[in-house]
C-alpha cells in the first residue's frame, strides 16, 4: 500500500484539482515525447551512436573500478584450482605435445610453400595492424542486445567496425565509440554477421547470432548438409573486415535443419581483448625480408619478385 | 526536509541553503532507480539473460509503496538513460517504465493486501508483463529478437524481489521515516 494513504474522499480543493491536472499534463506531455522517441528510433537507428558512446563512457569506469575485487577473487580460485590438477595437465600436455611435434614440420614446410608461392604469384596481402589489447569493463544484460564495454575509446585509436578477438577466436566488432570506452557487438548478439569458411571442406558460410549463446550457421550454395559436428570454422575474410583465419567456432549441432555452432571466444573467460584494423582497409605489401631457398621454385621462366 | 512556509527573501541565508540542499534530496530515488538499472550492465556474459532486472523491481517498489518520492513523469527520462545504457532503441524504457508505474498504481488503489507476501504475489504478473512490454517495444522500435531471454529475467527478477523489498523497506524506514528498530 502506497504511504502516506492515498486519499478515500473525491472532494479536493482548488490547489489540489490544479495540482492534479498539472501532473497529468507533465505524464502526459513526457509519454508523447517518448512515444516520438520511438518512433524516431525506428526511422533513424543510428541518430543516437554519440549518446549510447556518451552512456558506455560513464559505465565503463564504474566497473572498472568495482571489478578490481571480483578479478581478483576471481583469478585466485582458478589458480587453486589449476594447481590442485596441475599434475595431471602436465601429463596430457606432454602427450599432446609429442602428437603436435610431428605435425609441426609438415606445417612449416606447408607454410615456407605457401609464402614462395604468394611472392612468385605478387600476392599483396592486407596487413593485419593491430589496434592495442583492452580489458572489459561492462556488458548489456543479454535481453535485447549481446554487448561487451571495453575501456579504450576515440582518444586510442579505436574507431566504429574495427574486427575485436580473444586469444581463442573472433569475439565481435567495435560498434559505438566513446572517448574512454567502446561497445562491442558480440558475434552472438542478433544483429551480427561473420562470413565464414568451413576448415575441412573451404565451404563458405554465414555465422549469425540469435541472442543465444549458440551462433546459427547459415551455408550457402547446393551443398548445405556437408559439415558435421566437430568442424571448424574461420573467418573467410570475405566483405574486407575480418581478416581471413580467426576461428569463429566449432559445429556443435546439425539437427532439425539448423546448423548451431559454438562460439570460439567466450567473453566470460576472456578479461581482455584484442582490437585490429579492418582488414581490407590496411593493403599494404607485407615486408618479408627472410630470403628464398633458389632451389625451390619449380618452373622456369617464372618472374620472381 | 525543510518547508518553506514564508517566502524565500524573508529566509536567513542558512535557512535558505538548508532549503535549496533539502530540494536536491528529491533527487535521490531518480538516481537510486537509475543504479539498480546500472546493475544490469555488470559484465557477467551468462549464456542466458540472468542478471534480474533490478530497476524494474526498484520501479514496481517506488510505485506500490511510495509513489510520492518517484512520480511518473520521472519515468521518462530515467527511461532514456536506460536505453542509452542498455542499448535498446531509445524511447523503449521510456514509454514502457511510465505506463508501467501507472499500471501499479491503479492496481494498488483497486486492491488491498496485509502481507508483503501479497506484494510479491502481485508482482508476479507485473514483472512478466513489463518484460514482455519491453519486447513489444524494443520489436516495434528495432529489429526482431526472441522473448526468451526477457521472460528468463523476468523469472530472476521475481526471484530477487523479497531481497530487493527488504533492502527498499529498510533504506526507506532507517533514513526517510526515521525510525531505528
Amino acid at each position: 500500500m502506497a504511504w502516506p494513504p492515498r486519499r478515500i474522499s473525491t472532494r479536493r480543493t482548488h490547489r489540489e484539482r490544479t495540482q492534479a491536472v498539472v501532473a497529468s499534463g507533465l505524464i502526459i506531455m513526457f509519454l508523447v515525447i517518448a512515444v516520438l522517441l520511438l518512433i524516431g528510433s525506428r526511422y533513424f537507428p543510428n541518430r543516437v551512436e554519440p549518446l549510447r558512446a556518451a552512456a558506455a563512457d560513464v559505465t565503463a569506469p564504474i566497473w572498472r573500478v568495482l571489478q578490481v575485487p571480483v578479478t581478483a577473487m576471481s583469478n585466485a580460485g582458478r589458480n587453486i584450482s589449476a594447481y590442485w590438477d596441475a599434475a595431471e595437465r602436465v601429463r596430457v600436455l606432454q602427450n599432446r605435445e609429442q602428437l603436435y611435434q610431428e605435425r609441426r614440420v609438415e606445417f612449416e614446410e606447408a607454410v615456407r610453400e605457401n609464402r614462395e608461392l604468394r611472392q612468385l604469384l605478387n600476392v599483396v596481402d592486407p596487413n593485419r595492424a593491430r589496434v592495442g589489447t583492452f580489458a572489459i569493463s561492462g556488458a548489456t544484460s543479454g535481453t535485447y542486445a549481446r554487448e561487451a564495454l571495453i575501456g579504450g575509446g576515440y582518444k586510442h585509436g579505436l574507431r566504429n567496425g574495427q574486427p575485436v578477438r580473444t586469444a581463442t577466436g573472433l569475439i565481435g566488432r567495435t560498434v559505438e565509440v566513446g572517448r574512454n570506452a567502446t561497445r562491442i557487438l558480440l558475434v552472438t548478439d542478433a544483429e551480427s554477421r561473420v562470413p565464414v569458411r568451413v576448415v575441412r571442406t573451404g565451404l563458405p558460410a554465414l555465422v549469425a547470432g540469435s541472442n543465444d549463446p549458440l551462433v546459427r550457421v547459415d551455408l550457402t550454395g547446393p551443398t548445405s548438409n556437408e559439415v558435421q559436428i566437430g568442424d571448424r570454422l574461420i573467418t573467410s575474410g570475405d566483405g574486407g573486415l575480418f581478416a581471413p583465419g580467426v576461428l569463429v567456432g566449432t559445429i556443435v549441432d546439425t539437427d532439425e535443419g539448423q546448423i548451431l555452432a559454438r562460439p570460439a571466444a567466450i567473453p566470460s573467460l576472456a578479461q581482455y581483448v584484442i582490437v585490429e584494423e579492418p582488414w581490407g582497409t590496411n593493403f599494404e605489401p607485407i615486408e618479408d625480408d627472410r630470403a628464398l631457398p633458389d632451389a625451390a621454385l619449380p618452373g622456369d621462366g617464372i618472374v620472381r619478385p | 526536509m525543510v518547508k518553506a512556509d514564508r517566502p524565500f527573501r524573508s529566509l536567513s541565508t542558512g535557512e535558505q541553503v538548508m532549503l535549496l540542499v533539502s530540494g536536491l534530496f528529491s533527487v535521490v530515488p531518480f538516481l537510486v532507480a537509475l543504479l539498480a538499472f546500472l546493475i544490469g550492465t555488470i559484465p557477467l556474459f551468462p549464456p542466458i539473460a540472468l542478471v534480474p532486472n533490478v530497476g524494474l523491481v526498484l520501479m514496481f517498489l517506488f510505485a506500490l509503496y511510495r509513489p510520492s518520492q518517484l512520480p511518473v513523469w520521472a519515468a521518462v527520462p530515467l527511461g532514456v538513460a536506460v536505453d542509452l545504457l542498455h542499448s535498446f532503441p531509445l524511447g523503449v524504457h521510456a514509454v514502457a517504465l511510465p505506463l508501467f508505474m501507472l499500471a501499479v498504481q491503479w492496481v494498488d488503489s483497486k486492491t488491498r493486501r496485509l502481507h508483503w507476501f501479497g506484494d510479491w504475489l502481485i508482482s508476479i504478473p507485473f514483472i512478466m508483463a513489463g518484460q514482455a512490454l519491453l519486447w513489444l517495444l524494443s520489436i516495434v522500435a528495432g529489429p526482431s529478437v526472441p522473448l526468451l531471454p526477457f521472460l528468463t529475467q523476468g523469472l530472476t527478477s521475481i526471484a530477487i524481489f523479497p531481497f530487493v523489498a527488504f533492502l527498499f523497506v529498510s533504506v526507506q524506514r532507517r533514513f526517510v521515516d526515521r525510525i531505528s528498530s
